[in-house]
Formats: structure tokens, sequence, C-alpha cells
């Protein structure tokens, strides 16, 4: 188990603190009485093959897997790809969860095996991302046959699950199908809702579940129906922090703790960023990959382990912090935010900080209502071609005319939907799905509406306008505007990264 | 219709400048390292991490670089050891007298394994690679003893099924003038686990897998897993012509052509 989170309330003493923006690292003055929140530690991870095992043979609710399952038995393992812990695993544990259902369907003599990824409304895989993710065995044994698919919402091959008031629940069809379901997934934040319908389901479906006019009822309804419709049998892990490689494991370590390596690591990434902005970022903070210690597997029937799991990551990522502060800092680092990118664009950046950060929390938010989110990104108007086409053009077309989340659904979203260009980026060129940015935005913008003012330090000034947010130069000029609203002494809480916290904020 | 932005909100211009940022940096850590500071309510610092390791098997070091000068060197299921907890023991076939040296150079330093003082080097937190006897005639695998299950048991680690397949005689063949490459196959197979079952089993299961290995390279692993289910007992294999055996071994790689026009 490892050490869990501290609340460091800075003072006089306190040294500089590291922040995060974009690519760049910094010590940064914290001012006297700020909380500085510092998640749980993050630990090398172990052997989970006695996690898995236990999982499999000792389920939440129902029976043992290999009881589940007969040779003529019509098996689909269904992969989530939901909210991936960024930095990217080193490790894909999911690869261990599919072999260990694997080597179980084998023992029984299971013929009708298929692996579907539940991508939803994120790109889909390529062979590459296959073999990366589930490893060698289980890509040369089924890629050859086309025995892995990627979820396409807007196929035509989807099959009615069930109506709910009117509304056909339209499913993959080969796991509509199936005798039985595995759901193989991992649990990296605090999140409520069902990957398994968001995964496999429609894009009216998904509008619904996930779109302007959000529908919890209707939520709890497509629930009830999959667990009606589907034999299902979830495996879940849940990981902890990320374990930084040797270049950049101060970034996860507690500054006091840093030993001299540490310090000189710390200066050279700066020097090499600042001498080869594109080149360097690129290469420390492009693509680093982290270790994640899983803390427990849990398997069995699919509710009781989403609602498990989510227990299991708040024992080990709780900070207890006292009292709601009227300013929040985050730092937004740009390996935490797009994959590939080392400093991220600006729509993942305000995502990143105002519902991944800020909106992880026990129900009381980090500040109070009306307070200030000052977040460190540089902002840069920046978007890959093939992956974020249709976030490029939402930045440029549709957020310059309105950050309005009812107009931007009922003028914008209906063609975004419909485009063809985008579609067949979605389905040949393993790009998002064009729906995605738009409840990006659903969900960045419902969260700032906590916010007076959401203030961006070092951030582009025009980008931090069309968001219909502000940018400040420096840290102090952020506290200062932010001065009108909170006044002159606010109650400050700083979000340590690169981890993810959760606030229990009493 | 196109939102009014304030005036100011311009984006930012001009390239950045390069920067040197080192030296102020360089005098700011030396002097935090000096002058220690401590949050007075600051846990515990965690405990020095275990000293086993996680694999990370890469397959372009450089002791298998040289390895492929002279052989034509093919690594199966390698990935089967990324992310293992260290130590292993890696369980092999022996086919040859080089087989420890093919075996030893296809892995990176960190993982090479060693074929002596096995309880005091797995003690040690260093992989051991145990190898079977020498195979009865007919046969290609020979016989595992209970020490792999033991040890395995006994340090609560994996047993890692190796096959080497191409390693027969591989010492006399390499004497000879070839004008190809003569072909070896390192095969890993995946981790075995003793706990919660006997010596004997455990040995049994593993000498299958290492037979399958052998064999049925040429298979899929999902393949291989479900035919391996479904048989107890080791696979008898049919008695094979040790010329044979070098003749297969031996077969020519289809002719590359790098360039067209010749």
């Amino acid at each position: 188990m490892s050490r869990p989170g501290f609340v460091l309330e800075a003072d006089a003493s306190t040294p500089p603190l590291m922040t995060m923006s974009g690519s760049q690292l910094k010590l940064e003055r914290i001012g006297v009485g700020t909380k500085v929140v510092y998640p749980a530690d993050a630990v090398a991870s172990t052997g989970s093959v006695g996690l898995i095992e236990s999982a499999l043979n000792a389920p939440i609710g129902g029976d043992a897997l290999a009881s589940r399952l007969q040779a003529d038995t019509t098996l689909t393992i269904v992969v989530e790809d939901c909210d991936w812990p960024l930095p990217r695993p080193e490790f894909d544990i999911r690869r261990a969860l599919v072999e260990s259902v694997l080597e179980t369907a084998a023992r029984v003599g299971v013929d009708d095996v298929q692996i579907v990824i539940a991508n939803g409304l994120k790109q889909r895989w390529s062979a590459t991302q296959v073999t990366t993710v589930l490893g060698d065995r289980v890509a040369s044994s089924f890629l050859p046959d086309g025995l892995v698919t990627s979820h396409d919402v807007t196929g035509d091959d989807l099959v009615t699950l069930g109506e709910i008031d009117g509304h056909a629940v339209r499913f993959n069809k080969r796991v509509a199908e199936s005798d039985l379901v595995v759901v193989v997934g991992v649990r990296a934040d605090y999140t409520t809702g069902c990957p398994l319908v968001t995964g496999l389901s429609d894009v009216s479906t998904i509008n619904r579940l996930r779109g302007v006019h959000r529908d919890e009822a209707f939520a709890d309804q497509v629930g009830e129906l999959t667990k009606s419709a589907l034999s299902v049998f979830s495996l879940v892990a849940v990981l902890g922090q990320p374990l930084l490689g040797r270049n950049l494991r101060f970034v996860g370590k507690r500054e006091w703790e840093w030993s001299l390596a540490d310090r000189l690591a710390l200066v050279t990434a700066r020097q090499v960023v600042a001498a080869l902005p594109r080149q360097g970022a690129r290469f420390l903070h492009g693509n680093p990959l982290a270790d994640y210690a899983v803390v427990d597997v849990l398997g069995g029937d699919h509710g009781e382990v989403l609602k498990h799991s989510r227990q299991v990551w708040q024992a080990a990522n709780a900070v207890e912090v006292n009292g709601q502060a009227d300013v929040l800092v985050a730092s937004v680092w740009g390996a935490s935010v797009d994959e590939g990118d080392p400093i991220g664009s600006p729509l993942s950046a305000a995502h990143h900080a105002l519902v991944r950060q800020a909106g992880t929390h026990m129900g009381k938010p980090y500040t109070r209502e009306g307070g200030v989110l000052i977040a460190f990104h540089p902002l840069v108007h920046r978007f890959a071609n093939r992956r974020h086409s249709a976030a490029a053009d939402f930045y440029a077309k549709v957020l310059s005319e309105t950050i309005d989340t009812a107009e931007i659904a009922e003028r914008h979203e209906p063609a975004a939907i419909a485009d063809e260009w985008y579609l067949d980026l979605y389905r040949k060129q393993f790009a998002h799905h064009p729906l995605r940015v738009f409840h990006e935005w659903y969900a960045t913008a419902d969260a700032a509406r906590h916010f007076s003012n959401v203030i961006w330090v070092g951030g582009d000034r025009r980008t931090a306008a069309v968001l219909g947010h502000r940018a400040a130069t420096t840290f102090a000029d952020a506290l200062e505007i932010a001065s009108n609203a909170v006044g002159q002494a606010p109650e400050i809480t700083y979000l340590r990264g690169p981890g993810l916290a959760l606030g229990d904020v009493r | 219709m196109t939102r009014d932005l304030a005036s100011w909100a311009q984006p930012k211009s001009g390239k950045s400048k390069l920067k040197l940022t080192w030296p102020k940096d360089l005098v700011a850590a030396l002097r935090s390292s000096l002058r220690r500071w401590r949050p007075a309510d600051a846990p515990a610092p965690a405990p020095s991490r275990p000293l086993s390791f996680r694999a990370n098997l890469s397959t372009q070091h450089l002791a298998l670089r040289l390895l492929g000068l002279r052989l034509d060197v093919e690594l199966v299921g390698a990935d089967t050891l990324t992310g293992m907890s260290q130590p292993v023991i890696f369980a092999a076939n022996e086919q040859g007298a080089l087989d420890y040296q093919v075996l030893r150079a296809a892995l990176p330093g960190r993982l090479r394994p060693l074929n002596i003082r096995l309880s005091r080097t797995l003690s040690k937190g260093r992989n051991v690679v145990v190898f079977t006897d020498e195979p009865a005639s007919g046969r290609l695998v020979g016989e595992f003893s209970t020490v792999p299950a033991d040890l395995a048991n006994q340090y609560n680690v994996a047993i890692i099924p190796v096959g080497l397949a191409g390693t027969f005689k591989l010492k006399d063949v390499l004497k000879l003038s070839l004008r190809t490459k003569p072909k070896v196959s390192v095969r890993f197979g995946a981790p075995i686990y003793v706990r919660g079952r006997t010596l004997t089993e455990a040995t049994e299961e593993l000498q299958v897998r290492v037979e399958h290995l052998v064999h049925e390279g040429d298979l899929s692993w999902w393949t291989v897993e479900r035919r391996r289910q479904g048989v107890a007992a080791p696979v008898a294999v049919e008695p094979t012509a040790r010329w044979r055996r070098l003749w297969e071994q031996a077969a020519p790689k289809p002719e590359r052509r790098s360039n067209i026009w010749r």
C-alpha cells in the first residue's frame, strides 16, 4: 500500500514548489497559507496474477467465470477504452486481464471467442494499437482472423437491444448476440456512468447519455436494459498513481524528498525544453511511460464491480482537505492531456483542468460557488491533423461564434455528426468521432459555471478569450485578477500533479 | 456571426527565443540541496524500494545483434517477459551445447540467467535457467526434473517455459562454410505459477508447455493454449531421424532481392 495523499500548508519557510504548464516545468513561489494537495504516492507495480485469479474464481455477486463457460458458449471479451490514464502505462494491465480470461476459456474448450473494443466515440484501434495494448500473443492469435474489432457507433450492423420511451437503444451486434460478455477495464478515476453502454451503443444513445441534455433517468433505464439483455461478467483493475521513468521521476515526488539527482534532472529538463522548445519537449514530454500499481482487481456482476472499484479507488486516493477554498490552482502537464503531444490542445487542457482535476472530489467541490480557477497552461493553438480534426474545426468555427452549449447543440452538432469527412476519419483513419469534442466542451462549460473566473497563467490571450476565460502573464498577476472576485486574502488550494487526487473536502 | 473578443485578446506572436536556464537553476538546486527543508507534519519517507525490478525485454541489445551476425535468431513470445517481477526461472529444453549461450545472448543483461548455484542465485534476485535432461532417442524434448517447480515454490517466483529450436548440433553446423545463417528460434511461453498445486503437477504442465513451444512454433498462442488444455500428458512425438531435423533446421530462407533490376 502506498503512502496516502498529503496536504501541505505553505508558510514563510516553504521554498518554491513545482508547477507544470504544457511542457514547461517551473518552481513557483506559493503564497503563505496555500493548501497544497499531494496525491497518494506512486509505487512500482507488482505481479497481479494472484489478484486476477482471485477475481475470476471468487467474483462479487455471481459464479466463477469458469463455471459460466461451456464449450459451445459464444464468448465476447469487451475491452473498455474510456478515459485511459495518462501518461501512458508501460505495461497495460488489460493485456494480463484478457490473457487470463482467454486461458480460462481455453481450459473449458470454448471455440467461439471474439474481442470487441468498446471505444465509443474515441478513435477505433489500429492493428498496431491492438498489439501494443493486448500484446503479441493475443494479437497474433486473433487479429489475422479478424476476431478483434473496434466498435463503430455509426455502424449499419448495430442491433436494437430494446426501446426506452420510444428511443431504440442500438448496440454492438456481436456483443448483443453473445451468450456471455466478459468486460475488461480499468478504474483510474472517480467517474460514474457505465463505460459498457457509452462504449458499445449508437450515436443517439450516447448523445442522450453525455450530450447537452443529459438524462440521468434515461441512463438508469439503459443500465437496466443492458443488465437484463446481456449476460455480463466484469473484470476491472483499480490503478494507483503514475510512477514515471527515471528522467521524470522527480515530477511525481514531493519537493522535500528530492535528491540532488532529482534536482539536476529538473535543471536538465528545463534547459532541454528551453533550448529546443519543439524537439526537446517532444523528447521529454511527448510520450512518457509510467508504471501504475494495481491496487486491486475486481470481478463479477457488472454493476457491483463498477460500484466496488469506485470505492477501492476512493480508499486509495482520497485526500482530506479542510474547508472549501476561494481559489483553486491546477497545473496542466501536456503528457497528462493528449497522448503523443507534449503540450496538449487548449480544449483538452481546459477539460483536464476543469473536469478532471477540479471535478475529482467526493461531492463537495474544492472551491466555493463563485470561486476562481487558476490553471497553468500555454493554450497554444495546436491540434493533431488526423485525430483532432473535428476539435480543430470546433475551436476555429464553433467557439468563434458562440460558447453557449445549448446553441452549439442546436446549431452545430447535427452538421458535425453528419459530416462525411469527419465520419470517414473516424471509421477509417483512427480519428475521434466528431461528437466527442462537443461532449467534452459541454462537460467543460458545465464545470466552468461553478467558477466566476477561469484564469490561465502563461496562456495565449486570444485562445483564453475564445474559451470564455482570461489569461495572465504570471501567477501573481492571476491572483491579482482573481482578487476582484475573491478579495485580497483568498483561501487557496493548489492541486499538485501529475497524479489525480480525490478531494475529500470537509 | 463571429463573437467580438476584447481588443487586447491577441495571439502570441514570434518564435520563442533560446533561453539559458541551467546556470540559475543549478545554483538554486545546489542551494536547496545544502539547505534541506521539510514540512513539520510531512509523513515519513516511503521505505526504499525492493530489489526486484520489472522486466522489460528489448530486442535491440548488443548481444542479440552480435548473435544476429552469425545466426538468424527468431524471438517468439518475448512480450511474455514484459512486466514480470524478477527473479524468474527459465525452464528450457536442451538441444545442443550452445543452448545456454544462445538463451543468454537472446536476453538483455538484467534478465540473463545463470545455471549454477540456483538457490543462491535466486536468493540474490537474479534469474536462473534449468534445462531438461538429455532427450530419449527419437524425442525432441527431454524430461524435466522437479527442480524448477521446487525452486519456484520455495522462492514464490514464476517459471517461464522456453522452447529452443534450431540449436541441435549448432556447434558443428557453425563450423561449416554455409552461405546462409542457421535459423535459431527462442520461444517464450506464458509463466507458470506453482502455487496451489503439487510439484509433480507443475512439472507436468511445464513439460507439456515446453514440448508445445518446441513443436508448434508456427501456431498461434490461442491455438496452442486450446490444444494444451485438452491434453493431460506430454504429447508423444513421432521419432524423427537426426538428418531430418538438421535438414529442416538448415532449410534456406526464400531469396530476397533487394533491387528489382538485379
